[in-house]
């Protein structure tokens, strides 16, 4: 039984997996949206990079992005989908129980 | 890691706070409570109109609510959006609402009745105040992980127990509660203010 949970960890989405992803995913998910700015100011990675993972969760179907205006300034809005969601809480579920065997 | 992870999910409505605005609209609303107060307390009696006590309060706390929701986004905006970006927060549902409203409308005429059946406990009434005062400061820390929200509850409780204590007028000791956290509340708001602007800037090329 303890075997089975940790081996749930291979099972992990790795998707979100990533810890640039994680901490994106883990940013969006108490909110409605954020735009590019305040996940590049959270995650202090580069634009090319955060956007490299922003297109990864968006393929994934886990990520919506709207570009648009924000009075004159173009703004890029990212939310999280109900798949992204149920995906960080199942990823989250995972974590726990592996974590909370690993620790016994 | 999964600390992190936990951790993580805060940190939009720690943002919240990051630029001061909030502490600094609460600030302004709760001095402007004390005033009222205040105003109430020191006025000999008969001088103010009949309306004055019962109206007032509600329209302050009402109007000043619009008031601050609409200005906090126009300052937020200017000053905070363009800097370290823009986060859009769930909105509260009708039912949340309404449960807020039954439970703060509840437990205050419970306190009228309470307070009427026991008028000798009409001395507590400043402790009773901050305690409720700090009882929303610290959920409101405990949500967002800002830690001198704590520390302004804590202030209101204390100023409650030592308004009670020390034993002045009804109205003068509730202005006493409202306008220390409103003062702590304004100072801390500015200071935070004045930090954030000194460590931000908006990104370069935006307009």
């Amino acid at each position: 039984m303890a075997g089975d949970d940790l081996r749930a960890i291979t099972e992990v989405d790795r998707v979100i997996h990533e810890p640039a992803r994680l901490l994106i995913v883990a940013l969006l998910s108490e909110v409605r949206s954020a735009d590019f700015l305040f996940l590049q100011s959270e995650t202090r990675l580069t634009k090319g990079n955060l956007s490299s993972h922003l297109s990864r969760l968006e393929q994934a179907g886990y990520l919506q992005i709207d570009k648009g205006f924000r009075g004159k300034v173009p703004q890029t809005v990212c939310s999280l989908t109900s798949e992204g969601r149920a995906a960080f809480r199942l990823y989250r579920a995972q974590m726990r129980r592996a974590v909370g065997r690993s620790a016994r | 890691m999964n600390a992190a992870i936990e951790g993580a999910p805060r940190r939009p409505v720690h943002y919240w706070y990051d630029d001061g605005l909030a502490e600094i609209g609460v600030g302004l609303l709760f001095l402007v409570l004390a005033a009222l107060f205040a105003v109430e307390g020191r006025a000999p009696a008969g001088s103010l109109p009949p309306w004055f006590s019962a109206l007032g309060l509600p329209v302050v706390v009402v109007s000043g609510m619009i008031v601050l929701g609409l200005s906090m986004r126009a300052v937020k905006e200017r000053l905070t959006y363009p800097r370290t970006g823009y986060v859009s927060y769930p909105r509260t549902g009708p039912a949340r609402k309404w449960l807020a409203g039954v439970i703060g409308g509840g437990v205050s005429f419970l306190l009228v009745l309470f307070l009427a059946a026991r008028p000798d406990w009409m001395i507590a009434l400043p402790a009773l105040q901050g305690a409720a005062v700090a009882v929303v400061f610290l959920l409101l820390s405990f949500r967002s992980g800002v830690l001198r929200l704590a520390l302004q509850g804590v202030l209101a409780l204390a100023t409650g127990l030592i308004v009670s204590f020390v034993g002045v007028g009804t109205s003068v000791s509730t202005a006493l509660v409202f306008g220390s956290v409103g003062l702590a509340s304004l100072i801390s708001g500015l200071l935070v203010l004045a930090h954030y602007l000194r460590t931000t800037a908006p990104p370069a090329g935006a307009a």
